[in-house]
C-alpha cells in the first residue's frame, strides 16, 4: 500500500549546501522530518548544482519519512544566465536590459518543459518569453510562429 | 556562532513574478525560499537584510502585479531538527552496536553502546552512510592506532574509535554545531581526549599521520579535500569514505588509483556508498 502522504513542501536551496538552519528547519522539522537526512540526500543528488538555486519538491508522509524531487532551476535564472546579466541590490532589474534571442528561449523552454503546465514548446517559449520581458530583458527578432 | 537569519514574508499575486523576484533576490544574497500559493517565504542572514533595498527592488515589480511585505521577522537560532531528535528510534548496527539516546531504555546487550544526542548534527546512524562506516570500522583493528575523523558530525564514529581504544583521535568539522555536538557526545559517553577542531582540511594537523581516515561527508569535500587526506594517512593506513552515492564511486575508485591506493572494502546500500582503501 502506497504510504500516505502528510503534505508537500516547495523550498529552493542552494545546491549542495543544504543545511538545517531556515528554510529547511522551520519548513521540515516542524513536520517531525529528519532535517539532516533530508540534507545528506539533497546534497548528494545536487552537487553538481553547487551554489545554484535548485528548487526541490519534497513529500513528507505521514510516518515522518520523506521523498524529494529536484526541479528545473527557475526560468528567470536561465534567462539571466542566457542573457549574461547580472542582478545587483543597488539595481533594479528593470533598468538593466539585456537581449536573448528566440533559440535561447527555445533552449530554455526545452529544459523548463518538465515542470510547466504547458503541453506544446510554443507555450512555453511564450512563457519563457514573458518572463524575460518581465525582467526587461529583450527577446531578438521575430517569433518563429509569427 | 550560527548565522541568525530574517524570513521575509512576501504576497506576489504573480507565480512568475514571485519566480523573477526569487532570482533576483537570491543574487542580493538571500539564502533560500519556500513558495506558497500566495508568493514566497524569503530568508536571509540577517546582517544581509536591508528593507530600503527590499522595498527598491519590490518596487520595479508593482506595476505588474500587486506585491506586499507581510511579514518580517529576525529567526532565532535554534534546534529545528528536536521534534524528530526527541523520539528517534535506536539503531542496531550488525547485531553488534546499538546507538541510541539517553532517553532510550534497551533490555538487549550489544558489545557497543554509543549514545548521541544529535542536535542537528550528522550522524546518528539512522542514514545508510554512517551505518556503513561503522559496520567498515567493525573489522578493523583500532585499538592504539591513530584516527581522524572528518567532518565528523556528532561525532559518532570518532566515539566509536575512542571506544575501541584508538589513540590519539582528531575530529573536525566546519559546522560549529557540530564541533560543539561531538564535545556533548564525549561527555555523554564518558570519552576524553579526543581533540575537535572547527575548520576544513587546513585543520588536519600538519605531519600528523593517522592509522584511519575516517571521511563521511560529500562527493564534493572528499575530492577537495583527497590530497591532504592522502597526505596525513600513515604508510599501511586505512582510509574510509562515504557520504557518496553509488554513481560516484567509478570516480572516485579512479582518483584513488592515481594516488596507488588499494579498493579493499565496498559497501553500497540503497544508492549509497562506502568504500574503504588501503595505503601502500
Amino acid at each position: 500500500m502506497a504510504k500516505e502522504i502528510e503534505t508537500y513542501v516547495k523550498l529552493n536551496v542552494k545546491g549542495g549546501l543544504a543545511n538545517p538552519s531556515p528554510p529547511i528547519g522551520p519548513a521540515l522539522g516542524s513536520k517531525g522530518v529528519n532535517i539532516m537526512q533530508f540534507c545528506k540526500a539533497f546534497n548528494a543528488a545536487t552537487q553538481h548544482m553547487q551554489g545554484e538555486i535548485c528548487p526541490v519538491l519534497i513529500t513528507v508522509f505521514k510516518d515522518k519519512s520523506f521523498d524529494f524531487v529536484i526541479k528545473t532551476p527557475p526560468a528567470s535564472a536561465l534567462v539571466m544566465k542566457a542573457a549574461k546579466i547580472q542582478l545587483g541590490s543597488d539595481q533594479p532589474n528593470r533598468k538593466k536590459v539585456g537581449k536573448i534571442t528566440w533559440e535561447q528561449v527555445r533552449e530554455i523552454a526545452e529544459k523548463k518543459m518538465p515542470d510547466l503546465n504547458c503541453f506544446t514548446i510554443e507555450s512555453a517559449m511564450r512563457m519563457v518569453a514573458g518572463t524575460a520581458r518581465s525582467m526587461g530583458v529583450t527577446v531578438e527578432g521575430t517569433a518563429p510562429w509569427a | 556562532m550560527e548565522t541568525q537569519y530574517t524570513l521575509i514574508r512576501l504576497r506576489i499575486e504573480d507565480p512568475a513574478i514571485a519566480d523573477i523576484l526569487m532570482t533576483e533576490l537570491f543574487e542580493q544574497g538571500y539564502d533560500s525560499f519556500e513558495e506558497h500559493p500566495s508568493g514566497l517565504d524569503a530568508y536571509v542572514a540577517t546582517v544581509l537584510f536591508d528593507r530600503a533595498i527590499l522595498e527598491q527592488t519590490l518596487a520595479s515589480y508593482t506595476d505588474l502585479c500587486a506585491i506586499a511585505i507581510e511579514l518580517v521577522e529576525p529567526l532565532q537560532p535554534q534546534n529545528w531538527n528536536a521534534i524528530w531528535e526527541s523520539n528517534f528510534q535506536p539503531v542496531i548496527i550488525q547485531n553488534r552496536i546499538v546507538v541510541k539516546a539517553p532517553f532510550h531504555h534497551i533490555t538487549e546487550t550489544y558489545p557497543h553502546t554509543i549514545v548521541i544526542e544529535p542536535k542537528m548534527a550528522f550522524g546518528t546512524g539512522h542514514h545508510e552512510t554512517t551505518a556503513m562506516m561503522l559496520e567498515a570500522m567493525l573489522d578493523i583493528e583500532l585499538s592504539q592506532k591513530a584516527v581522524l575523523d572528518f567532518g565528523c558530525g556528532t561525532g559518532i564514529l570518532a566515539i566509536f574509535a575512542a571506544q575501541n581504544h584508538a589513540r590519539p583521535i582528531v575530529a573536525i568539522d566546519y559546522d560549529p554545531l557540530s564541533t560543539e555536538n561531538t564535545a556533548d557526545n564525549c561527555e555523554v559517553n564518558n570519552i576524553e581526549g579526543i581533540t575537535i577542531l572547527l575548520g576544513d582540511q587546513n585543520q588536519i594537523p600538519e605531519g600528523q599521520l593517522f592509522d584511519v581516515v575516517l571521511a563521511n561527508i560529500t562527493r564534493n569535500v572528499i575530492f577537495a579535500s583527497f590530497d591532504r587526506l592522502y597526505n596525513n594517512t600513515a604508510p599501511d593506513g586505512v582510509m574510509l569514505f562515504s557520504g557518496i552515492l553509488t554513481t560516484d564511486v567509478p570516480d572516485l575508485i579512479h582518483l584513488a588509483e592515481q594516488y596507488s591506493l588499494r579498493l579493499q572494502q565496498q559497501l553500497t546500500h540503497n544508492n549509497w556508498a562506502m568504500l574503504a582503501f588501503r595505503k601502500g
